[in-house]
């Protein structure tokens, strides 16, 4: 309790204004006991772990009787307007779950309550690109809630009749297959559907040649795109559109499941729920998913595995929270290893290594669970999230990939804009 | 042709209260700005005061720790005035947007006018059904409205695709209808106009109502045809129904925003931006809060100047009562 | 559905207009088909949705599009109501859908009365104030309004969202009613005052009936505009007291739209606006029956 409220105080000069006002009445130092706290989470945990939200809904009652918890689901970019309005009153959540590429532009600012990382299990062991997103300036803000790996699905029917029989595990042996399966199956069909704006894979080839978005050099980022590395990843990638990709160039990935389903194409790399969402008989429409879906870690043209894109979610505590003692025990019974058995079941990555371990012997996660041996993460600068939020890199794939622009000039006009936002807070 | 030129002269014409006129029999001053007092006061309160702190804001540096700590947020002049106005990106923007506006308003006015005289001539049955299309499809949340059309214009699983790969020699399938901006816009317009028919249509069409039916019919008598029936008796009638309407679809697609921001998927590319999303890109994308009040006080501002034809015209007729 | 102008229905006019209608059956059949094109093409989105709705969700999403479902399926709506507060969501907009055109209405026509039916100092002014403030964007003036809501106390409150929605559809009330008071002359009522009616008798009688139409285009836009809001809706309303546009929004998430439920939920929040249009129409043709025999 004690160390919490040293805790508190940290943030009490941001936050002095506001608590004054909740906790005048009281006097002293300790907060009236709240009678409820708001829980913000994204409309997948509605959607698709109703459960887990029940299971540590019981296991906080039970330890905190008479304490009210209310939820609410946002879908992903209604959230974050919704919670930078909010975070102006007084009536603020004190659960939110955040994307793990968005935290920082709001730890810069203050927004979020430290946390005392021991508190919750699994702690030793969080995944890097969890624990890096909640981390800054060595203090813990946040709490890892799931992450995403990035799998490469195809369809063995298609394969086998193009002559291929099993999973690729090296670039020469994956192109050679895409290349047998394009000839079989004619112009019209992708062998790799790889949507360009899909800014995830690309920079996965970005970062394969050696690459990056951004490097920073005392404290200052400076875009890196234009650099003759990035380009040679980008010149890779592009060639895989135009070799395996003959579907609308226009068009970001958050349809790929269902234009999958429509069995135009062989092979997607995408977040691993995306091959079951496609086989789901709503969106199966070949019918033949279901059976012939093969999931496999893609290979790289480097030799090792393709750079791996963790995303995920964390949950984090806002600093203007008049409950965060209890919030942090609801995201504890949120994120233990039960819980993270539950997102598991799931098709998601746990927020542990240790727990990622048992996940490779299985052959149902095993392609998810090998991500994590080759991974990249986005630039930790204080303008990353404007980045973004501006869709510089979705704009230049775009243009790149339907020609409007060459790579060389593209990288350019993108670092410049780059340059621009990622290092204002 | 004097009927014609003279429609309103068999309805008694409201007699022009000039400033020598006294009103009579209706009291004072004090009565009408009671009448007045609810309005205003609501306006006043919700629009009135937050205008004045987005005219304030756009002077200050206001950002999401301003706003999350409630500070007032610094003074920094019209340095956001000098960069917007500066920048050739804005001057584009702007240029888009008055185009946009352009082919929506004339585009809504004519169909409108068209559905809304058509009505006045189909059969019962074939009104009743006009009718029902018509609210139905005002009725649709343009959230819903704007799903739809995204699913029935995509590339890989849309109707329109579909349906016109369908025509002998045609192949569209797998045609993206947002690659070429010229095309892109071409949506976008369509599904502004289509929404706000509706609007439109009912509107004129009970003003059709108050046409007088004998004037129309003594102006036939005289020998004029349709058109001139309706250039010189009906559309007097109606004017200020339409300049009214002009007025408000000028407004409403300047402004117009879920249409574009949502068929981007949210993220409107630099070659689709139109003020609105722009200045929301400025203040909620960029969380430039300052940046994105003075773009917003600027299309203030250059809808004053493309409407001030207008509201000369609209106190004109004003003037007539 | 405003077939019943006072012109078609006073006496002398009907047989002229029957006169006038005889001989151009022809035109008439042209008319229709013209009118059918305009249903078609107008209506399609609406007949996508409902069509959307009642077929079974796994032909939503379908390269070869079905025209008609093949099976009637009610499964969509059971699903739009498994997710979520619907009918809380519901009670909550029609409540605020319903304060909104009562209040706009009745505040609006007050206002309208004193621009179109007085001269007063300042009058002007008022005019080009209540055009002026409808030019500012909605999306911009989001923060400042957040932040006044915030100050009295109104946010998360259906009372703020009233006055929000109140604030967007008067002035266009307003301009509206305006421009049918403006049609409608003034020595109609002068005469009836002179006949012994009193101001307030002249206005119920005679001017009342005469602008139904107009009421009736504003009521319905007040309605759809504060039923079919979203974004103030959205960031003023927490999630438990949130109206039925935004539950709508639950169908899209991070992996993808659900189509099916979606179209479903959003046939079920059509049916009380056109429900409204229906009642509304009746009281209408019934209004200006009476406007035409008393004047």
């Amino acid at each position: 309790m004690k160390r919490k409220l040293i805790a508190a105080i940290g943030v009490a000069v941001m936050v002095a204004g506001v608590a004054a006002c909740g906790s005048d009445d009281k006097g002293s130092g300790k907060a009236a006991a709240p009678k409820e706290i708001t829980v913000w989470l994204t409309v997948d945990a509605q959607k698709n772990w109703p459960e887990l939200v029940k299971q540590a809904d019981d296991a906080f009652t039970a330890k905190h009787k008479g304490v009210k918890i209310r939820h609410e689901y946002y879908e992903w970019t209604a959230k974050n307007q919704k919670l930078d309005a909010v975070l102006a009153t007084k009536k603020v959540p004190d659960v939110v779950e955040m994307g793990n590429t968005e935290t920082l532009g709001y730890l810069v600012k203050g927004a979020f309550a430290p946390v005392d990382k021991s508190k919750f299990e699994n702690s030793g062991d969080w995944l890097d690109a969890l624990e890096g997103s909640v981390t800054y300036n060595g203090k813990t803000y946040g709490v890892p809630y799931y992450a995403g790996a990035r799998v490469g699905t195809w369809r063995k029917d298609v394969a086998k009749a193009a002559g291929v029989t099993k999973a690729p595990t090296t670039w020469a042996e994956l192109t050679d297959a895409l290349d047998k399966i394009q000839k079989k199956n004619g112009d019209k069909f992708s062998a790799w559907y790889q949507p360009s704006r899909d800014w995830y894979t690309a920079l996965a080839f970005v970062k394969d040649a050696g690459g990056d978005v951004a490097k920073e050099d005392g404290g200052k980022w400076t875009a890196t795109l234009s650099d003759p590395k990035s380009i040679e990843g980008l010149k890779t990638w592009k060639s895989v559109l135009d070799t395996y990709f003959h579907g609308d160039k226009n068009k970001d990935e958050s349809d790929r499941y269902i234009v999958y389903g429509q069995g135009k194409s062989a092979l997607i790399y995408g977040a691993s729920w995306e091959g079951g969402a496609a086989a789901d008989p709503k969106t199966d429409k070949t019918g033949k998913l279901k059976d012939n879906l093969e999931t496999f870690a893609l290979p790289g043209p480097n030799g090792d595995l393709l750079p791996n894109f963790i995303g995920g979610s964390d949950l984090v505590i806002p600093a203007k929270s008049a409950a965060q003692d209890l919030a942090a025990d609801w995201i504890n019974g949120f994120t233990d290893s039960a819980a993270q058995k539950v997102l598991i079941s799931k098709g998601n990555l746990p927020n542990a290594k240790s727990l990622l371990a048992p996940l490779k012997d299985d052959p149902a996660t095993a392609a998810s669970a090998r991500a994590n041996e080759n991974t990249w993460f986005v630039p930790t600068a204080p303008g990353w999230l404007q980045v973004e939020k501006k869709q510089i890199l979705q704009n230049m794939l775009n243009d790149i990939a339907v020609g409007k622009a060459s790579i060389e000039d593209a990288t350019k006009a993108a670092d410049e804009q780059i340059n621009a936002v990622i290092n204002a807070g | 042709m004097s009927a014609v030129d003279t429609p309103l002269d068999k309805v008694p014409r409201p007699r022009p209260a000039g400033p020598g006129r006294k009103p009579r029999r209706f009291g004072g001053a004090a009565l009408p700005w009671t009448l007045l007092a609810p309005t205003i006061g609501v306006l006043l309160l919700v629009l009135g005061y937050p205008l004045v702190r987005l005219v304030t804001l756009s002077f200050k540096q206001y950002g999401q720790a301003e706003l999350w700590q409630g500070l007032p947020g610094d003074w920094q002049g019209v340095a956001n005035y000098t960069h917007v106005l500066g920048d050739p990106v804005f001057w584009g923007v702007v240029l888009r947007t008055l185009l946009f506006t352009l082919a929506a308003v004339l585009l809504t006015l004519v169909a409108g006018m068209g559905v809304a005289l058509l009505m006045q001539r189909v059969s019962t049955w074939v009104k009743a059904l006009i009718n029902i299309v018509l609210v139905a499809s005002w009725a649709m949340p343009v959230v819903v409205a704007i799903t739809i059309f995204k699913w029935m214009f995509d590339s890989d699983y849309g109707v329109l695709n579909w349906l016109l790969s369908r025509l002998p020699g045609a192949d569209f399938s797998g045609h993206n209808w947002f690659t070429d901006t010229k095309q892109g816009f071409l949506v976008i317009t369509l599904m502004v106009v289509w929404g706000a028919i509706p609007f439109v249509a009912i509107t004129l069409h009970a003003g059709l109502t108050q046409v007088p039916k004998e004037l129309e019919e003594a102006a036939r008598m005289d020998g004029a045809g349709p058109v001139k029936v309706f250039r010189h008796v009906t559309l007097p009638v109606l004017k200020p129904i339409i300049v009214m309407l002009t007025t408000l679809s000028v407004i409403w697609d300047m402004g117009v925003f879920p249409q574009v921001f949502l068929m981007r998927d949210g993220h409107p590319e630099p070659a689709y931006q139109v003020l609105t999303t722009y200045s929301y890109d400025q203040a909620f994308v960029a969380n430039d809060y300052d940046a994105g009040a003075a773009i917003a006080v600027v299309t203030v501002l250059l809808l004053l100047g493309v409407m001030a034809v207008y509201m000369r015209q609209m106190l004109k007729i004003g003037e007539v009562e | 559905m405003l077939d019943t102008a006072p012109a078609e229905r006073t006496p002398a006019a009907a047989p002229a207009a029957r006169a006038l209608r005889r001989p151009r059956r022809k035109g008439r059949t042209v008319y229709n088909l013209l009118g059918l094109l305009v249903v078609v093409v107008s209506g399609f989105p609406v007949y996508w949705m409902l069509n959307t709705a009642f077929k079974p969700a796994k032909d939503a999403i379908d390269p070869d599009p079905k025209f008609f479902p093949t099976s009637l399926s009610f499964q969509n709506f059971s699903d739009a109501l498994d997710v979520g507060d619907f009918w809380g969501s519901v009670g909550r907009s029609l409540i605020v859908s319903g304060a909104t055109v009562g209040l706009g209405l009745v505040i609006g026509l007050l206002a309208a009365l004193a621009i179109s039916r007085f001269v007063f100092r300042g009058r002007k002014a008022v005019i080009v104030a209540i055009l002026a403030v409808q030019m500012v964007p909605l999306v911009a003036m989001i923060i400042p309004v957040f932040l006044l809501l915030n100050q009295i106390d109104q946010i998360d409150k259906l009372t703020g969202l009233i006055v929000t929605y109140l604030t967007f559809v008067l002035p266009f009330t307003v301009w509206t009613l305006r421009g049918f008071i403006v049609n409608i002359p003034k020595e109609l009522e002068e005469s009836a005052m002179v006949d012994g009616c009193t101001r307030m008798g002249a206005f119920f009688r005679i001017i009342l009936p005469l602008l139904a139409p107009g009421l009736v285009a504003t009521s319905i836009y007040a309605l759809i505009q504060a039923w079919n809001e979203y974004l103030y809706a959205m960031l003023i309303m927490s999630q438990e007291n949130q109206t039925a546009t935004v539950w709508l929004g639950n169908f899209v998430t991070s992996r993808g739209t659900d189509y099916a439920p979606m179209m479903a939920g959003s046939t079920m929040m059509g049916v009380p606006v056109v429900v409204f249009f229906l009642i509304v129409q009746r009281r209408v043709a019934a209004g200006l029956t009476a406007g035409a025999v008393k004047g």
